[in-house]
């Protein structure tokens, strides 16, 4: 592979600026690594593809008010997707075809819309049910245009107009993606602050739909969803001090989970969803440990002074585990083989916290203060590290204090936790740091992405 | 040689700015959380009375602050009338329940609170004393034995000044076998939340280790971390951080 | 300043005292500066073990994997997007290859065009193509007969043209087509042909397209003479991992070939 150096350096260039000499000294030898960082030049880049979403014709007059809840929704999923081109509102012909025969996609393909695909559609309401067709048409294929056509029927209601919208993004996204997963069905599971209390809610991928699910009157934190939607791992403040609680999202209630001697938190799902991992101090040190999903058949992973906590699975591998370590002072991140063996610092400095494991098994987000301490530049920021070769980017910068980041399962998106106390709330990102929003008020804590 | 002084001033002013320019302070966070005012649809009175702290040594003070609405009149027993809203300084001599009657148009409500008073009792050791409390003896008697612990930044090692209560807690515990005790584990609010109850699980192991090797059976001595789910002050400051850094010694009734 | 005491002779004690004043003033503030800038902090930053400050292992990532712009394929992570101070939206240079349903017109044209300076931007040619417009879309015409199962893309270095065997499945999935063009295009890496010794050559490979989108019997068809793009070729199509579920059928078969012209 032939590979062109990149000036990385650059970068270090214009921040030795404002280091004193003794710091140059240590930030060298990163300086050299940085040098054998090989880039390869702009792959050639595929044109996304450029969609026009019709608004949606009502077919009945109570239809209007789902429809634009429909429109709203289907529009930003296509465009939180990050993969199409979307042509604006303004530049779409203003017809509202509801069907096939009604499509007039010359009319689409031509400038200034010049679109290469198009989503239309029809609402109506039908005895209280809310029916949508949808439509995706080849604009370039006069023979052949259809790609699909689907109809959904839920009943009549706002919320159910967004989910039907949802479903219907992820279907034109996994036609178009070329094999990226949408993910507007996905769901965020995270704490919500109640003045002295802490219970786990959960929402929609874009911040809708906010809605309660544990009603412990205690501080539960920490909620992990399993792979199959089917439960929710999280720790919960007892008697007994911290403890793991797990909750059957099919039974819509608490399920058993074994409870064993000391502080047990920070569970973290194996990609299997047949086992856990987690923090226990059952026999004092707090430690990182595995059971099955009923808390049964532990094994301790790490032995070593000092906290172990927030661990989380190699997704892609099941592998190794990635987690949190104060071992040598500071916590910093660190990952192994989920038997222990190969431990491996990540970190070299600074405060390093929550990590989460990238989808595809390459990269490990986390929040960091790289330089710890009152009157240290920066604060703690989310940060991207890629594992083979350890290298980062700082993702947040400025907004105040970011923590528990959580990737989207198509892995072009991370949700976190930005500000302190009961002024936390939710915001989400692209990969890439940009296009950062929040997705809830203040009072939210701890997001966790489901896995699909 | 006026130059001479004119240099030093220069000097000096230079070395002012240059200090005051690289000495930001980061603005004070004081975040002030806004009180609705309950809408006042019935014109009946309100009263809320705390005491902070609740618990105090004799010859301490303790702050009372009440607050009131739709209030004419209000008083304090023992203090007499009062603003509708306000705070004082007490010094009691002996436990006392503050009792706060406010009246207004709409009718009379009371407020109450309780302000401990630990009185300095000398330490009969060897002598477990009758107690009414049950054989555990009194929250105060053990608070007065039994101090917390505080620990450095990030540090769950004990200090000097811990060894030292470790060890007076310990000769207390002997002394009382019937007590048992629950440890918590508190950090202070910077850093992550999960490696927080980590710590803070370390610092009461931490101290409680010290106790078991001072003598206590550990069957005596449990642990609970808080991590910072339950902090004692939320300032942003170094004498609150410390505050909330502690092992704290509780009757585990 | 020296240029103020000349012209004053005639208060040389003066004239030198404002010399040296100000000479003096700077020597100071210079001081003062080199003794702040020097000696920064001999405090290890509070809250830190001394021996890991500065020492911090990591560093900065050049790119992300960038998850925003491209699809997201895995091994498209060293490399895309442009290397950017963390997180400004990367200012990506994308040679947009237009996926053309072409009629082979196009096709001639394509090989003549092959300025290397085409590169970004350039080709936004969609709009070039005139939509055949059947007032219904469904309307069968003699245009189909000119549809060609092929995406043709081209890129910095050359022509991309994938090529769907099956006829039937090209003509009515032609969407699914212009994706795995992209796809390829985009993990197809620019530095890997030796550019001398590739220059005017042409490889051919094929690769089947399973029911769940995976590339599978990858096998070059007709070598170019240059090793260098016959795996530049191969390692486009094994980068990618899926090309999104098949629209229809078991499998298709794609002839991907790749014309060489820097």
């Amino acid at each position: 592979m032939t590979m062109r150096s990149i000036s990385g350096s650059t970068v270090y260039n214009s921040a030795l600026h404002f280091l004193s000499i003794a710091a140059l000294c240590f930030v060298a030898s990163p300086m050299l690594r940085a040098q054998d960082w090989f880039h390869l030049e702009s792959s050639n880049g595929a044109e996304r593809i450029r969609i026009a979403v019709a608004d949606f014709k009502p077919q009945s007059a109570d239809a209007s008010a789902f429809k634009h809840a429909f429109d709203a929704t289907l529009f930003a999923d296509l465009n939180a997707a990050g993969i199409f081109d979307i042509v604006s509102k303004g530049l779409i012909p203003q017809s509202s075809p509801g069907a096939p025969a009604e499509m007039n996609l010359s009319e689409w393909s031509a400038p200034p819309s010049k679109a290469a695909m198009v989503a239309f559609g029809s609402v109506a309401t039908q005895g209280g049910r809310l029916v949508v067709n949808g439509y995706l048409d080849d604009a370039k294929n006069a023979q052949f245009p259809q790609v699909f056509a689907k109809q959904y029927s839920e009943d009549a209601s706002e919320n159910e107009a967004r989910q039907i919208a949802h479903r219907f993004a992820d279907e034109i996204i996994s036609r178009l993606g070329g094999g990226v997963a949408g993910i507007a069905e996905t769901k965020i599971y995270y704490v919500k602050i109640l003045g002295q209390n802490k219970e786990i809610w959960e929402m929609d991928y874009d911040g809708q739909n906010q809605h309660a699910l544990t009603h412990l009157g205690t501080v539960s934190l920490s909620p992990r969803i399993s792979p199959d939607n089917s439960r929710l791992a999280f720790s919960s403040l007892g008697r007994e001090g911290f403890q793991i609680k797990m909750y059957s999202l099919l039974l819509n209630r608490m399920v058993n989970f074994t409870a064993a001697g000391g502080t047990n938190l920070s569970p973290a799902w194996a990609p299997t969803g047949n086992q856990l991992a987690f923090s226990s101090s059952r026999t004092g040190d707090p430690e990182i440990w595995t059971s099955d999903r009923e808390g049964n058949v532990a094994h301790r992973v790490t032995n070593f002074r000092g906290p172990d906590v927030s661990p989380v699975w190699n997704p892609k591998t099941g592998a190794q585990i990635a987690w949190i370590s104060g071992r040598t002072g500071l916590p910093q991140l660190y990952i192994m083989d989920a038997d222990g063996s190969g431990v491996q610092r990540m970190t070299d400095g600074g405060y390093a916290t929550s990590p989460s494991w990238s989808p595809n098994g390459q990269f490990l987000a986390f929040a960091w203060s790289r330089k710890y301490g009152p009157g240290a530049p920066g604060g703690q920021d989310i940060y991207i590290m890629e594992i083979t070769t350890k290298r980062w980017i700082q993702l947040t910068h400025g907004i105040g204090r970011c923590d528990f980041p959580s990737w989207s399962p198509d892995g072009r998106h991370l949700v976190f936790a930005n500000g302190s106390g009961a002024r936390a709330r939710v915001m989400t990102m692209l990969a890439d740091g940009t296009q950062q929003h929040a997705l809830t008020e203040s009072g939210a804590d701890m997001p966790n992405w489901s896995w699909k | 040689m006026t130059n001479r002084t004119n240099i030093w001033k220069v000097a000096v002013l230079a070395a002012a700015l240059t200090l005051a320019t690289g000495c930001h302070k980061k603005p004070v966070n004081t975040a002030g959380t806004g009180i609705d005012s309950a809408p006042s649809t019935e014109p009946a009175p309100t009263a809320t009375l705390t005491a902070d702290p609740p618990a105090i040594d004799l010859g301490q003070s303790v702050v009372l602050n009440w607050r009131t609405t739709n209030a004419a009149s209000v008083a304090i027993d023992g203090i007499g009338p009062v603003p509708t809203s306000g705070t004082q300084t007490v010094s009691p001599a002996n436990s006392t329940n503050f009792h706060l009657i406010a009246k207004g148009d709409g009718g009379t409500v009371e407020a109450n609170v309780r302000v401990t008073v630990r009185v300095a009792t000398a330490p009969a050791t060897g002598e477990s004393s009758s107690d009414l409390n049950g054989a555990m003896g009194t929250d105060a008697a053990f608070h007065q034995n039994v101090r917390d612990i505080f620990f450095d930044y990030d540090s769950f090692d004990l200090r000097p000044d811990a060894q030292t209560a470790a060890v007076n807690a310990a000769r207390y515990l002997s002394a009382h076998p019937a007590i048992r005790v629950v440890i918590g584990g508190y950090c202070d609010d910077r850093g992550s939340a999960e490696y927080n109850i980590t710590l803070g699980e370390n610092r009461a192991n931490a101290a409680r280790t010290a106790l078991i090797s001072a003598g206590v059976p550990a069957s005596r001595v449990r642990v609970v971390s808080y991590g910072k789910e339950r902090q004692f002050c939320s300032e942003e400051n170094e004498t609150c951080w410390q505050e909330n850094r502690r092992a704290q010694f509780n009757l585990d009734r | 300043m020296s240029s103020q005491a000349h012209p004053a002779p005639s208060r040389p004690p003066l004239g030198s005292g404002v010399v040296g004043a100000v000479a003096l003033h700077i020597a100071v503030v210079g001081v003062l500066i080199a003794v702040t800038f020097l000696h920064p902090s001999r405090k290890t930053p509070w809250g830190d073990k001394a021996s890991s400050v500065g020492a911090i292992e990591a560093s900065m990532v050049a790119s992300i994997p960038l998850p925003p712009k491209a699809p997201p394929v895995e091994n498209s992570v060293l490399t895309s997007e442009n290397v950017t101070k963390a997180p400004e939206p990367p200012p990506k240079e994308k040679t947009a290859p237009p996926p053309k349903p072409t009629d082979l017109l196009i096709k001639e044209k394509v090989v003549p065009k092959i300025p290397p300076k085409v590169a970004p931007k350039e080709t936004l040619a969609p709009p070039k193509r005139p939509q055949p417009v059947p007032v219904s879309p469904k309307a069968t015409s003699g245009d189909a007969a000119t549809q060609l199962p092929q995406s043709i893309s081209h890129v910095k270095d050359g022509t991309a043209t994938v090529t769907v065997q099956n006829r039937a499945f090209g003509n009515r999935y032609a969407y699914y087509l212009r994706i795995v063009g992209s796809k390829v295009t985009e993990n197809y890496y620019l530095q890997e042909p030796d550019p001398i010794a590739s220059r005017g050559k042409s490889v051919t490979v094929l690769f089947d397209i399973q029911r769940d989108g995976s590339p599978a019997n990858l096998r070059i068809e007709t070598r170019s003479g240059s090793p260098s793009l016959d795996n530049a070729a191969l390692r486009a199509i094994q980068r990618i991992d899926t090309f999104g579920d098949l629209p229809e059928g078991d499998h298709i078969t794609i002839e991907y070939k790749f014309d060489y012209r820097p």
